[in-house]
């Protein structure tokens, strides 16, 4: 944690992964902490299935959206959105922070594309970025007893990797003020997470057996 | 949103949406009446409003359309009331023939319009700079940059509105509604509501031939006077520049924000002087052409079109005649889509000739695997009625082409529009709400095949009763698909008048599509359950064959709004399953009512996800080999 300094964070999902709700407790956090904080969030017109980017701008000046290439880190809910997220925003030895599920394209379903191997969009992601975590957010959310709290995991991972100039608690008080239902199940995701996201030599949490381990 | 935070009545700091600091500023400023339709990027202001209705004393309606709901607020003010309505840029042009007239009759208690233009058209049919309607009905203008400044400007504008006895457009894009920061927080102190007596306010508001021909000449005095208060502005201020400087920026909106941080990523931060315009309608000319005075360039930036630049240009004609002027004509930037701060360095490196560093490389490998990545179209979500109304329709229209007959599809706007994207792929036109109707009244009397049209219970109320009953009076002969959710689904599921709900969660009458239509004299109406796929297909079928206005309402509640209510009955989401033993090609689970809570599986067979089935039905009942079925034990459920 690194009082005073700016940190420019992307987040990209897909609607209904709690993607703005993440970067609105981020935002929250960041305000209850007494730091500057500016939020923009881009989605479609679907309210299901679109991708949505939220950029969250943590000490910021100016505006609300993240300049090419120059955020910290970028959190990713869904794989193939990481990695169009973080080959426009991500600073060069910037943190990943992935989960591996993908939720696949109409066009995937049907057949008529392709999804891109996890392993090459992780190649291309190493590359750009200083630091990648991966992690089945959904399936740690699920043992958290809240399958839905996958966006609260990866807050988790990414407070837990120390980049945020804010405290972890600041988070959790924002959690339990933003999320109505269920806020115990959502705290101990969130904690999951922080676990998940503290320094160590091994980043890819991608199957249970590995995060025993 | 925290709705401590908005309804708080004390001073304090917090972090909001610019919508939600937007209906602060106005419940700060007393506002009585405000009244919406709904409209991305508008939509969370009336939810807001909707939200605090408990806490305050305001009057709230989620109107028809945005006229309505910009009469309602007239309404109010010419009785003295302060009142606000928001508005989206498209929705801008079914109000407007009313704001027009505001421009002359002018009202009496404050009225703020917040109007929301789409640069990019993240969620509209166009990228319509709205910026045009003010100088058109000569009502005046402010533009904000952040959440701070919409709610300092929505708080000014009601007392401009009173001042000068006109409605004040506060003009929002997207990026600024959508963006959340720290905002100040005022005091709230209401005053308490009591109805008012016109017999002592009476006053007129009328306007027509000679009464028109004088108001207009007062319209020209009121600019004047205008312009000069926002000459004196704190709305516009000039930033920074060194002596001397050459050139200069004038600029407004988010734009201000790209051109600060295009500043600093350039290292030229407080060299260049900026003056950031507030007031974009009237134009502070005085203001403007001390600016330009003694620069040999003006970059002006700015999103859609050249507003500004064109003011711009006309002040420095005689200001400043020999000023270069830097901005959409000269190519330094586009006037399609919106900007951002790396466009705007683009653009101001060129024009202020300094170095820009283009760091896209630095990604390459990310950037060769995304550009072959599929694209993420939007789709119906997990439950939509839309999905089985269509998976009917298609099997109609199908065998109307087996049988040699062709069709010609008008979609429209609502969820129901996601039908053009993949995998379904299917329109022949969807332009904007309603205009399905009145096109199918056209395109049946000059085309061989069958005109088929669809709208959403919201859109139906909105504006499509006219074309309905112009159908039915000349006798025009094409189907009508009325798809009913309940809800205005697309902007949140907000309520209209097919639930009996209103804002607040109140109480409202509810008004049944097909009695208005039937009432109307159509002869063919049918009602049918969006669900029921099978038993629809006959349905459809038969409307397309009647000979005249063969109205089809397809009925189920909107899944999204369907499952908080379910959840708040208590009720569980049994999912379904796909019984693989029983599974055959061709899949028509996947390849006719595509579904995102389906997937290959790594054997190359369709499987539901159980934590995204909504248990729908759907898919099972257009399985051939009824393999999909409701899971009802914990093992089916994997």
């Amino acid at each position: 944690m690194v009082p005073g300094k700016t940190v420019e964070l992307v987040i990209s999902g897909i609607g209904g992964q709690g993607n703005v709700k993440a970067a609105q407790i981020l935002g929250t956090a960041a305000v209850r902490a007494g730091l500057r904080v500016r939020v923009s969030d881009t989605f479609g017109i679907s309210q299901r299935g679109g991708p949505v980017l939220s950029h969250v701008r943590i000490g910021a000046v100016y505006g609300s959206m993240v300049v090419a290439h120059s955020a910290d880190a970028v959190v990713g809910l869904e794989p193939m959105e990481a990695l169009r997220a973080a080959s426009q925003f991500l600073k060069p030895g910037g943190i990943v922070i992935m989960s591996t599920r993908p939720v696949y394209p109409v066009e995937v379903n049907t057949g008529k594309a392709e999804y891109p191997p996890l392993s090459a969009i992780l190649d291309a992601l190493r590359i750009a970025a200083g630091r990648v975590i991966t992690l089945d957010a959904t399936e740690v959310a699920l043992s958290s007893g809240i399958p839905m709290a996958a966006n609260v995991v990866m807050l988790g991972v990414l407070a837990g990797t120390g980049l945020l100039p804010l405290g972890p608690e600041y988070v959790e008080q924002s959690i339990r003020e933003l999320i109505p239902r269920s806020v115990e199940e959502n705290i101990r995701a969130f904690r999951a997470g922080l676990a998940i996201g503290a320094p160590s030599k091994r980043d890819d949490f991608s199957s249970p057996e590995k995060m025993a381990g | 949103m925290v709705l401590s935070d908005v309804v708080s009545p004390n001073k304090g700091k917090a972090f909001m949406l610019c919508n939600e600091a937007i209906a602060r500023g106005a419940i700060e400023a007393d506002v009585k009446v405000v009244a919406f339709y709904p409209g991305a990027p508008t939509s969370e202001i009336l939810d807001t409003f909707s939200e605090a209705l408990g806490s305050f004393d305001y009057q709230m309606q989620i109107a028809t359309n945005e006229k309505v709901a910009l009469e309602i607020c007239a309404g109010a003010s010419f009785a003295g009331f302060r009142s606000l309505t928001a508005m989206k840029s498209v929705g801008m042009n079914v109000a407007s023939d009313t704001l027009f007239v505001l421009g002359y009759t002018g009202v009496r208690g404050g009225m703020v319009i917040v109007m929301a233009d789409d640069p990019h058209a993240h969620s509209s049919q166009s990228e319509q700079d709205g910026r045009f309607f003010a100088p058109n009905s000569y009502i005046p203008m402010l533009e904000p940059a952040t959440a701070q400044e919409a709610k300092d400007m929505v708080k000014e504008a009601f007392s401009i509105s009173e001042r000068h006895r006109v409605p004040v457009i506060v003009r929002t894009v997207t990026r600024v509604n959508h963006q959340s920061g720290v905002v100040e927080l005022e005091e709230i102190r209401r005053s308490g509501f009591s109805r008012a007596r016109w017999r002592d306010l009476k006053e007129e508001y009328l306007t027509l031939g000679e009464v028109a021909r004088r108001k207009k000449l007062r319209m020209l005095e009121r600019r004047a006077s205008l312009e000069g208060e926002f000459e004196k502005s704190a709305f516009n201020h000039v930033l920074g520049g060194d002596a001397g400087a050459g050139t200069g920026i004038v600029t407004s909106s988010v734009a201000y924000l790209h051109v600060l941080e295009a500043l600093k990523n350039l290292g030229i931060s407080g060299k260049v002087p900026v003056l950031k315009l507030g007031t974009t309608y009237p134009v502070p000319r005085r203001l403007v052409a001390g600016f330009l005075k003694g620069l040999g360039g003006a970059v002006v930036v700015e999103e859609l079109s050249p507003y500004l630049e064109n003011e711009v240009a006309i002040i420095a004609k005689d200001e400043n005649p020999g000023l270069r002027i830097f901005g959409k004509r000269s190519g330094h930037f586009s006037e399609a889509w919106e900007l951002n701060p790396d466009l705007v360095a683009k653009g101001l490196a060129s024009a202020l000739g300094v170095p820009y560093e283009d760091k896209s490389g630095i990604v390459e490998e990310a950037r060769a695997l995304k550009e072959g990545m599929p694209e993420r179209y939007p789709t119906f979500c997990p439950g939509c009625p839309h999905r089985g109304t269509f998976a009917a329709l298609s099997q109609a229209l199908r065998a109307l082409s087996a049988s040699g007959k062709g069709y010609y599809f008008a979609n429209d706007i609502g969820c129901y529009s996601m039908w053009v994207f993949p995998p379904i792929s299917n329109a022949d036109s969807s332009l904007c709400m309603v205009a399905s109707v009145g096109i199918a009244n056209g395109l049946s009397n000059v085309v061989e095949e069958r005109v088929v049209a669809v709208v959403g219970d919201s859109t139906f109320y909105h504006a499509a009763l006219p074309a309905i009953l112009n159908a039915i009076h000349n006798r025009n002969r094409f189907t009508l698909l009325v798809l009913d959710n309940s809800v205005t689904a697309m902007t949140g599921q907000q309520p209209n008048l097919s639930t009996e709900f209103t804002a607040g969660g109140r109480e409202g009458k509810r008004v049944p599509i097909e009695d208005i239509c039937r009432a109307a004299g159509a002869e063919f109406v049918e009602v049918i359950d969006a669900y029921q796929v099978k038993e629809n297909v006959p349905v459809i079928r038969r409307a397309l064959e009647h000979d005249g206005l063969a109205i089809v309402v397809s009925r189920r509640e909107c899944a999204l709004y369907g499952d908080r209510r379910k959840r708040r009955r208590g009720e569980k989401i049994t999912p379904f399953y796909v019984d693989k033993s029983a599974c055959r090609r061709p899949y028509a689970c996947i390849r006719d009512v595509y579904c995102p809570a389906h997937e290959i599986d790594g054997d190359g067979q369709p499987r539901i996800s159980p934590e995204l089935c909504d248990g729908c039905s759907v898919c099972s009942r257009v399985c051939a080999f009824g393999s999909i079925r409701r899971a009802e034990t914990e093992g089916e459920r994997r």
